[in-house]
């Protein structure tokens, strides 16, 4: 008999943005992790870790459902004969025909995955004459960027998962929530909370890049990847000690990245009055990374208005003041709450409703700082791993990510974008600001922290 | 009057019973940023100083010595309200 995993409210969120992705015809809602590696890895091994992988843990190859009566959202675990590794293909670049690795790079990055077949992750080697990446792609309806490293860490022949991974109970990896429920009507009373709350922030309402600019954006997604060497990350990290506190540092890079936002709209054209800004937080017990596969986290809502970005100092008090309120509000339990009542919408009424709370928009850009990467990715498959990178795809609206990482003790960014939605000089002003605005917080232009 | 050791048992407390849930080994020298307090717990252990004992401490007087330990935070706390 074919088991079956229920989503809890971020999963079923993630599937919601899938699906519209692929209505708009993007390739949907999908993760990348981006390993730079010295040469090639073992073709042999790694298919046969991918082999190891599909037998042990079903969910790589589940189906998502929906049950007819409780119309709760699930995953259909597949009867041990019908499970399939995640497929592998390697390809090279070819440069007699133009290629380069960040043109093959961006095409895995278009590329769907077919989900409703049961393909949830994907392993692309990307060869160039001097550069080889092993690029995994997943579905992020499957998991979260923490899940994603962990499971790719175990592929590379990690052992911290190992035990857990041969264990994992996977009814009780998914059924559980973010939140401890206290049952349905204190769920309700929460729910509601949570919307009054957006009814409240979407005041003035905010106005995103891919709003302002819809008729010029393509349905694709591209990555800019940016990394600082050790000496600027340790600059970073002292100019976000010195301003924002200790472990200060998600909300200097969300002040900086607010304030270049800004300075972004204005050069555009766009009229932005407020930025809105979801800033996912990691759901797992505090100093244990779980890898379960899910989307184990939750929300804070960050809402600025437009003189609350003018300068930096501005922007980090607002920051820390907005994080007191949401956690003495606990927010966080009431966006979980709303997430676990809502699975039983079909995705097009829920991504209405999630619009209309702000006025149309779902923020002025997607945000994250998943902190430092999985220890053990430092090596792949007996590989030195150099470099790593996230990517995420982006919903339209906001058609804007930037996710920071670090990796190997180097602060790592990446600028997720709609194609068309900014030139190539805009896009690449934006992200030189940034780079900037970390650097040198008191220098860069406008800047008066 | 408020006491050192009673301010520590308070936030030991704290930290056991919500913010670093299960790890039932946490005591007054543990290690805090070794043990998973992240910027958002260290709000969750500012607001509760801030509704136990009436006084709010910035986050830029939060330094790693400050959050080394239940020890050295209970004696920021205390200095704080004294």
């Amino acid at each position: 008999m074919m088991s079956r995993v229920y989503m809890n409210g971020t999963d079923y969120m993630m599937s919601v943005f899938d699906r519209q992705l692929r209505t708009i015809g993007c390739s949907g809602n999908l993760s990348h992790l981006i390993l730079g590696v010295s040469l090639p890895p073992d073709g042999v091994a790694l298919r046969e870790r991918l082999v190891q992988a599909a037998d042990a843990l079903p969910m790589l190859s589940a189906r998502q459902k929906r049950g007819w009566f409780s119309l709760l959202p699930y995953w259909e675990l597949p009867v041990k004969n019908a499970r399939r590794p995640p497929s592998l293909r390697t390809v090279s670049v070819d440069s007699m025909k133009g290629q380069s690795l960040e043109t093959l790079r961006a095409g895995v990055f278009n590329e769907s995955l077919e989900v409703e077949h049961g393909e949830l992750v994907r392993f692309t080697v990307l060869q160039a004459a001097d550069r080889v990446e092993v690029i995994m792609t997943w579905a992020h309806t499957l998991m979260d960027a923490r899940g994603g490293e962990t499971f790719l860490a175990w592929i590379g022949g990690g052992t911290c998962a190992k035990g857990y991974y041969g264990t994992l109970d996977p009814q009780k990896a998914h059924t559980r929530r973010v939140v401890r429920s206290e049952g349905v009507w204190h769920d309700m009373r929460q729910a509601w909370k949570a919307l009054r709350w957006l009814d409240h922030i979407g005041t003035p309402p905010p106005l995103s890049i891919y709003t302002a600019r819809a008729s010029q954006a393509q349905p694709r997604q591209s990555a800019l990847c940016l990394s600082f060497s050790e000496e600027e990350t340790a600059t970073i990290r002292k100019n976000s000690s010195g301003l924002c506190g200790f472990l200060g540092e998600t909300n200097y890079y969300l002040a900086s990245t607010l304030v270049e936002l800004d300075r972004l709209c204005v050069s555009c054209g766009i009229p932005a009055e407020s930025y809105i800004v979801n800033l996912p937080s990691n759901a797992r017990d505090k100093g244990r990374n779980e890898p379960v596969f899910s989307n184990y986290s939750s929300f804070i809502t960050h809402y600025l208005r437009k003189n609350q970005v003018s300068d930096l100092g501005t922007a980090i008090r607002a920051l820390q003041f907005q994080t007191r309120e949401s956690l003495g509000m606990k927010l966080s339990v009431a966006f979980d709450c709303f997430g676990t009542l809502v699975r039983r919408i079909p995705p097009k009424p829920y991504w209405d409703r999630m619009k209309i709370a702000l006025n149309d928009e779902l923020g002025c850009m997607f945000f994250a700082n998943t902190g430092n990467a999985h220890s053990e990715l430092n090596r792949f498959l007996g590989q030195e791993v150099r470099y790593l990178h996230h990517a995420t795809s982006v919903t339209c609206p906001p058609g804007l990510g930037v996710f920071f990482h670090t990796f190997q003790s180097r602060l790592c960014c990446t600028i997720m974008l709609i194609e068309g939605l900014l030139d190539e000089g805009e896009e690449s002003s934006f992200a030189a600001n940034l780079r900037q605005r970390l650097l040198h917080p008191l220098d860069a232009v406008g800047g008066d922290a | 009057m408020t006491t050192q050791s009673e301010i520590e048992q308070r936030l030991l407390d704290l930290l056991r019973r919500e913010i670093l849930r299960g790890q039932s080994t946490v005591d007054l020298d543990t290690d805090l940023v070794a043990a998973g307090v992240d910027s958002l717990s260290l709000v969750s252990i500012l607001l509760f100083v801030e509704r136990e004992y009436g006084a709010w401490m910035p986050e830029m007087e939060i330094t790693a010595e400050v959050l080394k330990n239940v020890r050295s935070l209970a004696a920021h706390v205390l200095k704080h309200l004294a």
